[in-house]
Parts: structure tokens; sequence; C-alpha cells
């Protein structure tokens, strides 16, 4: 665009056809927005030839669909939300049109972001998210769209939400970069409230350095948020990364892919690990205290999910939800006991202890992005072997409970792709760090992906 | 983290298989609120010594 090779109306043409062509291919759009994006972009061409140097200036993108934003529907993925219109735009999505981005489209997402437990990927308003790389996969959840948009090229980056796994699942599933902040980087206003304690939004794109950029514009205070920190995002400089990835010392535990891995994605998961050590050659062994993630995670998210759409579950038009599993699943938690969840909460201070330990030794914690590839669209999602994060007892548990305590914790994560596994579908890593250690996880997975190529991979169409 | 189980939490009991069908809403319901007490007996399990307690539960 600064060579004027293509203007910022041109491409954000070019997109929402695409988005309106390819999309439903994938069920990966709730709903293109056209005409804001020519309006955007109008904006970004005025700015283009005043010379605005802005690095998302007239860059189309896609919002999951939990995003309030002007100009369209919000529709949570819920049939009961279906007509919902929030006149305003959320925090993130106003922090990136002032960088001068261009909203191409709300992103399909699973109903209410999953909170309730549901059974199939089916459970969205827009379908079962489609994988780019095989249909008849699943695109993970529940940032489905925003993963299947970014992985099958539709935009070249979204913004995903994260309450546990919701970023990481999809990154995974679809060959993407997802990076998960820290709680409290990046405001949540104008999104749905699953979990007061546990959401984040984060930016989902084709390469990490892709997710820096994003992510600086949409990180910082917001007085509408009283749980954003105020911190800001700014990205190492060349030198600083390259020390950091020689120095930063890696908490790595072997059985995470030795014990837990399935067949077809073990062996690129392990050549991921190797290519990631020869990057970043200080590995240690280092593991997460024996502590029930799983249980915690879910008995804080649906206790407060339940609370909010108390009014949903007891209404009338709470049957509409899709997936029968979820339903029971939110009616479920409702009745939930304090003392439950005040155990947990009381917990997750045992779960922080648990991750400053490992930080005294290691900088940072990496394991497999998820242990299986993306499943059949038809499976159910609690069918065995699915839950890695509850392995079997005969398993050492190594971190396969990784994603449930980063959460916990409120810990940031970057999520990247290295390589396929014998079924084709992709497969990825994960590094966790302390909070507010965005810069260095990003350092590290850019390092990664200036060595390797898996990031560069599209599917065909 | 010193496992132990308080007296007020009830240990499950082997049930005779679920014969109805997966997607059934009431055995849905019952396995819904099953996942409720499971979760809550795990959570229950873990010892915390309140003498060196911090003063507050986790705040985000």
């Amino acid at each position: 665009m600064r060579k004027r090779v293509i203007s910022a109306v041109e491409l954000a043409e070019e997109t929402c056809d695409r988005l309106a062509r390819v999309g439903p291919r994938y069920n990966a759009v709730a709903i293109v927005m056209r005409e804001r994006a020519l309006a955007e972009a109008k904006r970004a061409d005025a700015a283009l030839k005043r010379r605005d140097r802005r690095p998302l200036l007239g860059i189309p993108y896609g919002a999951k669909d939990l995003l309030a934003a002007k100009g369209a529907p919000t529709t949570w993925g819920a049939p009961p939300y279906r007509d919902q219109v929030i006149d305003q735009d959320a925090t993130a999505i106003a922090k990136l049109k002032r960088a001068g981005a261009v909203l191409a489209a709300k992103v399909a997402m699973v109903e209410l972001a999953g909170g309730g437990g549901y059974r199939y990927p089916s459970a969205s308003l827009q379908g079962p998210g489609r994988n780019p790389w095989n249909i008849e996969h699943w695109s993970g959840g529940s940032s489905s769209g925003s993963g299947s948009a970014v992985g099958g090229g539709l935009v070249p980056y979204a913004l995903g939400s994260e309450t546990s796994g919701s970023i990481g699942t999809p990154s995974a599933y679809c060959g993407v970069t997802g990076l998960r902040p820290t709680y409290g980087l990046v405001s949540r206003h104008g999104a749905m409230a699953l979990s007061w304690t546990l959401d984040k939004i984060g930016p989902m794109a084709r390469s990490a350095d892709d997710c820096a950029v994003v992510l600086e514009a949409i990180a910082g205070p917001d007085a509408a948020d009283p749980t954003a920190s105020g911190r800001r995002f700014k990205s190492l400089d060349t030198r600083t990364a390259a020390r950091a990835a020689k120095r930063a010392r890696v908490a790595f535990a072997e059985e995470d892919i030795e014990d837990h891995a399935s067949p077809a994605a073990k062996r690129a998961l392990e050549r991921g690990i190797e290519e990631f050590q020869k990057i970043v050659p200080k590995f240690t062994r280092a593991t997460l205290p024996a502590l029930p993630f799983g249980p915690l995670v879910s008995t804080v998210y649906a206790a407060e999910g339940s609370t909010i759409f108390a009014e949903l579950i007891e209404g009338g038009r709470f049957e509409e939800l899709v997936d029968t599993r979820q339903k029971a699943g939110l009616r479920a938690s409702l009745d939930i006991r304090a003392r439950d969840y005040l155990q947990a909460m009381r917990l997750r201070v045992s779960v922080s202890a648990g991750f400053n330990e490992i930080f005294k030794d290691a900088d940072v914690i990496l394991s497999v992005g998820r242990t299986i590839t993306a499943t059949p669209i038809t499976q159910a999602l609690d069918s065995p072997g699915m839950t890695a994060s509850n392995p079997q007892q005969t398993k050492r548990p190594g971190n396969t409970g990784l994603i449930a305590a980063g959460n916990l914790a409120g810990l940031p994560a970057i999520f990247f792709p290295c390589g396929f596994g014998t079924d084709g579908l992709p497969v990825g890593l994960q590094l966790v760090g302390p909070q507010f250690s965005e810069p260095l996880l990003l350092a590290l997975a850019s390092a990664y992906q200036r060595a390797t190529d898996h990031h560069t991979k599209r599917p065909r169409e | 983290m010193k496992e132990k189980a308080r007296k007020t939490v009830t240990a499950p009991t082997a049930q005779p298989e679920d014969t109805r069908p997966i997607d059934d809403p009431a055995r849905l319901a019952d396995e819904a609120r099953a996942t409720v007490e499971k979760n809550a007996i795990e959570i229950r399990k873990q010892h915390v010594p309140i003498a060196t307690e911090p003063p507050t539960v986790y705040r985000p």
C-alpha cells in the first residue's frame, strides 16, 4: 500500500469478497462488515497519502463475535442473541481503529464461548468451525472463526479471546500463531464476559511478529475496564531479542510428548522441540505442582459464567442454545456452592506460587500447543483421549495441565505452529512466561519462526 | 501439596452403566450435576494450611 501497488480500499474490497466467498466453507464468518471496512479503508488511504507509517494502517482484520462493534450485530455465537446490537466499539476494536486498521468481519465463535462445556463442534450459531487444512476436521474453539479465518488466509489477523484454551486450541489446530496476553494487559470493555477473573483478549495471526504489532495496538490502559493493568506492550529491539534467545532458560518436560501426544502428532511435535532447542538451547526440566487444574478452572468459569448468564438460563430463550450438553452444564453450574468457588479461588494462589517456583530457575515453560491434531467435525469433544489436561493416572502428568494452570494464574502464552502430523493437520508448541513477559515470549517465537517455515504454510483451497 | 479428604466429602460410589442415549437431556443433566460434584471433591481434597495462608484469595 505504501508503494501504491494496491490501495486500502481495494484490499478491503478483496478481503470482504473473499470472506463472503470462502468464509462459509469454514463457517468462519458471523458477518462481513463491508460498509464499515470501506469507510475505514478510505480513511487509511487518505492517511497513506500523508505518508502515515502506522504499521496496521489499512490492514483488514476479523474480530471474534464476542466483541461489540458498531455496524453489526454482536451475537456471541448464540441463537438467543442473534439480533443483539451493541452500538459501541469494544475498546480493543476502538484501539485498532485508532491504529488505522480495517475491521472487515465479525468472525464466528462457539456459543457463549463454550462456558457450559459443549459436546460438539456444532455448538455455534454459524455451525461447526471447519479447519482450513481439512474441512472435515474442527477448527478448535471457542475462537473458531478467528483460527480458521487466519489459517485459511481470509484475513491476516483476527482478535480472539481465551478463558481457558480458546486462543490456544484454534491456533494449534489451524496452524496459526496466537498470543494469550497476561490478564489485564488488554481491556475487555465491550467483550462478552464469561469469566471476570479469567477472560483475556488477544491476537491470532500468521506470525509472532504480526501478533506483536497487533498487541502493541490493543494493550494498555482503559478507564472503562477496572481490571486493565494500565501496562503497555513494546517489542524487544532486535539486539535484545537475539540476546534473549541465547540466554533464555526453558523449562520442558519430555513426558508432555512421550506420554501424551497422539500417534499422528508425536513425531512433528518432537521435531518442533528439537528445532526450538537449536535456537534456544538452555533447557531444564520442571513440572507444575500436582493440583487439579481442570476442576479448578472449570469451577471458576462455570460459577462466574452461570451467574453472568443466570437470566438467560432461567428465561424463555435458553432452549435456543445449540448444544444440549452446554445447556445442561450451564444449568448445573448455577448450583456450584460458594464454598467450592472460593476454595478454587484460594487455590489459584497455590497455582501462582507453583509457577513462581518454576520461574526461579526458568524464564519460560515450553510445551505442546495441543497433544493431538484437530478432531473430526462430528467427534464428541468429551470422548476418550480428548482432554490432555486430565491425563490417565498411568501417565506422568508433566505440564499437560499448562493451559488450565496458565489461565488460572493469569499468565501469558504464545502458541505457534511447528509442523504437521501424519494426518496432514497442523501441530504447534506453546510457551508460557511470568506475568507481562510477552516481549520475551514473542521474541522467542519470532526467533523460531525466522529459522523455520512452518508458519508460512498455507492450505490449498 | 498434601492431599487429604475432608469428612464432609462423599466419595463417589460405583454407578450402574447409564443406558440412556449419550445426548439424552436428562442424562446430560445428571452428568453435569455429577461433574460439579466431582470437581468439588477434587477441590476440597486440597489442603491449605491456614496458619501461613496469604490474607486473601486469588486476585487477578
